[in-house]
């Protein structure tokens, strides 16, 4: 993944409205932006956090069973 | 989902008024990260250089971003207007038969409509005291029964009267 991803990423974010910008200085003294979470982006991290638990633990059952029982599920 | 659209929509509106100024600041943004990146390379003893390589291509990032800030279907629109008046106005006879044509078009189409319209849909402006025996006579036998119904609503039963 290019590191640079991550600016159209952040935009996206901002103009739904889930993350802010400002500008400040950085520590050695230069121009940087910097985001922080909206109350929306806030509520938003915790759905996406929701989602992303129960689809892992989805994952992690069924590689599970098919560890126990090989050859039960077939894919 | 209403929320984000209306802030997007608000911020895109924004951005069209301040557009240098978004453009200024996406290169500072992602020159400011290379260059954090160069110094934190250098530090450990590595060429800077690849930071440019681990970054990607900036210039497509850039537009990618700027294309989220601006109504990007919107512009196209008016470029397309702007070619088509260009176009139009190169070869003028084009223009003028076109113009002509859907005059034409859009004339012929709208007299025979109030035409049809006031003969045969609307209903009469008196009062027919006696529907089956509608006092015009002048039309043709199949254009009386119609024209004698009183609503558009019951024009699908003129043919069974």
């Amino acid at each position: 993944m290019e590191e640079g991803a991550l600016y159209p990423a952040l935009h996206r974010l901002e103009l739904r409205g889930w993350l802010a910008s400002e500008w400040g200085l950085s520590e050695n003294n230069r121009r940087a932006k910097y985001y922080r979470l909206t109350a929306a982006g806030r509520k938003q991290l915790a759905i996406e956090t929701k989602y992303w638990t129960r689809m892992t633990s989805a994952i992690g059952r069924v590689i599970e069973a098919n560890l126990t029982q090989p050859g039960r599920q077939r894919c | 989902m209403l929320n984000e659209w209306l802030s997007s929509v608000r911020l895109r509106l924004r951005a069209m008024w301040k557009r240098s100024q978004l453009h200024r600041d996406l290169e500072e943004e992602i020159s400011f990260h290379l260059a954090m990146r160069e110094e934190k390379l250098r530090a450990s003893g590595k060429q800077p250089q690849e930071a440019q390589y681990a970054f990607g291509n900036p210039a497509k990032l850039k537009e990618a971003t700027r294309m989220l800030w601006t109504f990007r279907w919107l512009e196209d629109f008016g470029q397309d207007l702007h070619f088509g008046m260009r176009m139009l106005r190169k070869s003028p006879t084009f223009a003028l038969l076109a113009v002509f044509t859907l005059a034409l078009g859009i004339g012929a189409t709208s007299a025979i409509f109030s035409f049809v319209s006031a003969m045969l849909l609307r209903p009469l402006l008196f009062h027919i005291p006696n529907k089956s025996q509608p006092c015009i006579a002048a039309y043709p036998e199949e254009w009386r029964a119609t024209r004698a119904i009183h609503n558009i609503g019951s024009f699908g039963k003129a043919g069974a009267t």
